[in-house]
């Protein structure tokens, strides 16, 4: 019996607590468990706990699992994702997610075939950081999954993969999916294409998609890529709907030094909203051109004093 | 006039009908890092015992329960 050798280890007073019949202080324990030393007393403990008849008790256990990583304890966690009460899987899920171990990856692929729905993405997530090749088969197949939720988290794995193999997949999410999430986050994930030429028809097309959150990623994207011939188009997203994609519009702009891009961000520069008006006025700066000037010194005056300190900041920028 | 020499409400209440404490639970004292909060043996339940607040509200998250609350004042909100 491992129960007497473990009753060696934790104190008999512990022990008692963990098999007492009030939930709470079977809690409680796990609490007081969790805060001792010893690794190997404790995991087969927590593990046990997680079939608990109450369900604050798994979902304790679940949370206390966080850290701890071997085959056993990403199996059990893995059990119980899809427990009766949703507390109970969204810790076991977390405590997924924080797992470094690369070599636990065969643990979490071999889970995949058997799940669905909320528990896979969950294991999409654990794997997300991991980054296992193995993992670009099943995200693959998984992009054409009926739940959002599990498309996004694949999505979120081939982004942090970065094999060119999943390129087109990519920008076929990031233009067609129906959820605008999942698209963001496909946009986002294509930033990591080693040649722009590949991923720009569907970049060009994610900047007229119909949710702002999707323009942003995109034109965040096109900046990250150093896309020169986006120009055009982002100097169009400078008169976006949203001040949001301006923004980022603003910044990829300036990342991308374009002079064409001088009068829309003087323009931006007296903009109501006042985070607006500062990118624009790094942007300036960053582009260089004297003839933003003028504008930059009617920017001294503004009411806001992070706007006035940029302007002159931009000011000395374009002097040097 | 008359001074308020005491003051009778503390920013930080625990329910004691939910507060387990009696069965062992320390969570909120344990993570104060001012260490102001106390478990009172007679009543069994956790309370306030030095009224140096820093409104950091871990002892409102943790709490296992959630009996405990913490009145943040408006300024500060």
């Amino acid at each position: 019996m491992t129960a007497l050798s473990i009753q060696d280890g934790l104190s008999a007073q512990l022990m008692q607590r963990m098999t007492d019949a009030d939930p709470e202080i079977r809690r409680i324990a796990l609490m007081d468990l969790a805060d001792s030393e010893d690794e190997d007393l404790i995991v087969p403990l927590l593990i046990e706990a997680l079939q608990d008849v109450d369900a604050n008790v798994r979902a304790e256990a679940a949370a206390a699992l966080e850290g701890y990583e071997s085959e056993a304890v990403v199996t059990a966690l893995i059990g119980v994702l899809t427990d009766s009460d949703p507390q109970v899987g969204a810790n076991a899920a977390l405590s997924l997610g924080e797992l470094k171990d690369a070599s636990l990856g065969g643990v979490l692929l071999n889970a995949l075939d058997a799940s669905s729905g909320y528990a896979k993405a969950a294991i999409f997530r654990a794997l997300k950081e991991l980054k296992v090749a193995g993992s670009l088969e099943p995200a693959l197949a998984a992009i054409a999954d009926a739940d959002a939720d599990v498309r996004q988290a694949a999505v979120g794995v081939l982004g942090y993969l970065k094999d060119p193999r999943a390129l087109a997949s990519l920008s076929k999410v990031a233009t067609q999916d129906a959820d605008s999430e999942v698209r963001r986050i496909a946009v986002g994930a294509l930033g990591f294409a080693p040649a722009l030429a590949v991923v720009f028809p569907a970049l060009a097309d994610a900047m007229n998609d119909e949710s702002w959150q999707v323009r942003e990623e995109a034109v965040m994207t096109l900046g990250k890529l150093r896309a020169e011939n986006a120009v055009p188009q982002l100097i169009a997203a400078m008169q976006d709907s949203y001040w949001q994609v301006r923004i980022k519009a603003a910044r990829s702009l300036g990342r991308l030094r374009s002079r064409a891009a001088l009068p829309a961000l003087c323009e931006a520069l007296v903009h109501p909203v006042s985070n607006l008006r500062k990118e624009a006025a790094v942007a300036l700066g960053e582009v260089g051109d004297p003839a933003a000037l003028p504008a930059l010194e009617k920017a001294l005056e503004d009411p806001d004093p992070d706007v006035r300190k940029l302007a002159k900041l931009a000011m000395t920028q374009i002097a040097r | 006039m008359t001074y308020a020499l005491n003051r009778v409400t503390v920013p930080v209440t625990v329910d004691e009908e939910k507060c387990i404490a009696a069965k062992g639970c320390t969570v909120c004292v344990d993570v104060c890092p001012l260490d102001i909060l106390a478990i009172d043996l007679a009543k069994g339940t956790a309370y306030m015992k030095f009224d140096e607040c820093w409104y950091c509200m871990p002892c409102e998250k943790d709490c296992p329960t959630g009996a405990v609350h913490v009145d943040i004042p408006y300024l500060l909100r």
